[in-house]
């Protein structure tokens, strides 16, 4: 007994091989040529080593590969510069906040001393209206004398004065002026100190 | 063909005179092939295209012991099988699951199977093919490839991934759709 499956089969091939097919050969195989330069371009499937594949991908892998370790390198170069130029920065302010507090401490001492002898010297008793005004003047002196030397001690401790003017300055001290009116209004400008002998002349 | 071993040396060295010569020559027959597995004229067309830039683009592995076209057609049905594991649905994978395996039902359709075929005789191929075109694809392919390519169902169950029982259980389900569809006909003739 034949097998029943050649029998269909070849029933069906008798059919189905002879059957009529309606197509235009000419338009499919263009539409087919698109579709083969299409795929060609992206196909790939080297089957055998081939010497220029492998040099084309051997020299892509190399030049990637050096743009990597290129790339890495300049990352670290640039991540201890950074690192560098904050401890530089921060050295920077710590010093900055040293000279700023040393500035603030001295100039409060300053300005206490000065404070001080202004309270101590200055008292509103000595300039009333009763008072003689040249023993008023002459106890203004004294007072301003006092201060003068306050002063100079205080700016002994500071920083120097480099200009020339500031030296001829101090070469002809000054004295503050005290002008008393009626009541206890204190007006003053500073003139040049002259020593009493050369006054009296 | 004119000179066959001209086209063929042509089309490996990717010639599109030598293409275009092997596609008029072949295309009518790969196209039968492809309409046995396809659903519709258009979905063949693509199959028997795609399956055609296959041939070009791996000419060169023809070594020329086999005939041409049957290298041909093994790609082409190839290309249909591909072409039908991408656009198998997700319904057809859950009924593939759920399918029912009555093994009684197999082994009284395959004793009695050449009781009816005679009928098929006298039917025209385009309404042959038309009623193959009807068939879910599932089982479509499985006739095809049983009754066709004259594959086992061992094989059968190996190309499209699934155990031997639901190639036989397809087969007697498609062989049933067909009869059934050819009766109808007949009765309506």
């Amino acid at each position: 007994m034949k097998n029943p499956q050649d029998k269909l089969s070849k029933l069906l091939h008798q059919k189905l091989d002879n059957l009529d097919v309606n197509m235009n050969t000419n338009s499919t195989f263009d539409a087919l040529q698109i579709k083969l330069s299409l795929q060609k371009f992206f196909y790939f499937h080297p089957r055998h080593f081939n010497i220029y594949y492998a040099t084309v991908i051997l020299t892509s892998l190399v030049v990637n590969v050096g743009l990597g370790i290129q790339y890495f390198k300049n990352q670290k170069a640039i991540e201890k510069e950074i690192l560098a130029m904050n401890a530089k920065i921060d050295r920077q302010q710590l010093a900055y906040q040293q000279l700023l507090q040393n500035t603030n401490l001295s100039t409060n001492a300053l300005n206490n001393r000065v404070e001080k002898v202004s309270r101590q010297k200055v008292k509103p008793s000595i300039i009333s209206k009763n008072t003689q005004s040249n023993g008023v003047i002459k106890e203004k002196i004294k007072i301003e004398k006092e201060l003068m030397a306050a002063l100079q001690g205080a700016d002994s401790s500071s920083t120097k004065i480099a200009s020339t003017q500031e030296r001829k300055a101090e070469e002809t001290p000054t004295k503050t002026l005290y002008i008393v009116k009626q009541d206890t209004i204190i007006q003053y400008d500073s003139i040049p100190l002259i020593p009493r002998k050369a006054r009296k002349k | 063909m004119l000179n066959e071993q001209l086209v063929i040396q042509g089309c490996r060295q990717l010639d599109s005179v030598a293409q275009k010569h092997l596609y008029h020559h072949f295309a009518p027959t790969m196209l039968r092939v492809c309409l046995r597995y396809a659903s519709s004229h258009d979905d063949a067309q693509n199959i028997m295209q795609d399956g055609f830039v296959k041939v070009f683009l791996n000419f060169k592995r023809y070594e020329g012991k086999g005939s041409l076209e049957g290298w041909l057609k093994r790609i082409m049905i190839n290309t249909a099988i591909t072409h039908y594991k991408k656009n198998k649905n997700w319904n057809e994978q859950l009924r593939n699951n759920n399918e029912e395996r009555d093994i009684d039902e197999i082994i009284r359709i395959e004793n009695n199977e050449d009781d009816t075929w005679e009928k098929y005789l006298d039917i025209e191929p385009s309404i042959l093919l038309e009623t193959i075109h009807t068939l879910p694809s599932v089982f479509r392919m499985v006739f095809n490839m049983y009754f066709m390519e004259n594959m086992k169902h061992k094989e059968i169950a190996e190309i499209l991934q699934i155990d031997e029982v639901t190639s036989r259980t397809r087969l007697g389900r498609a062989r049933k759709m067909i009869q059934q569809k050819i009766e109808e006909l007949v009765a309506n003739q």
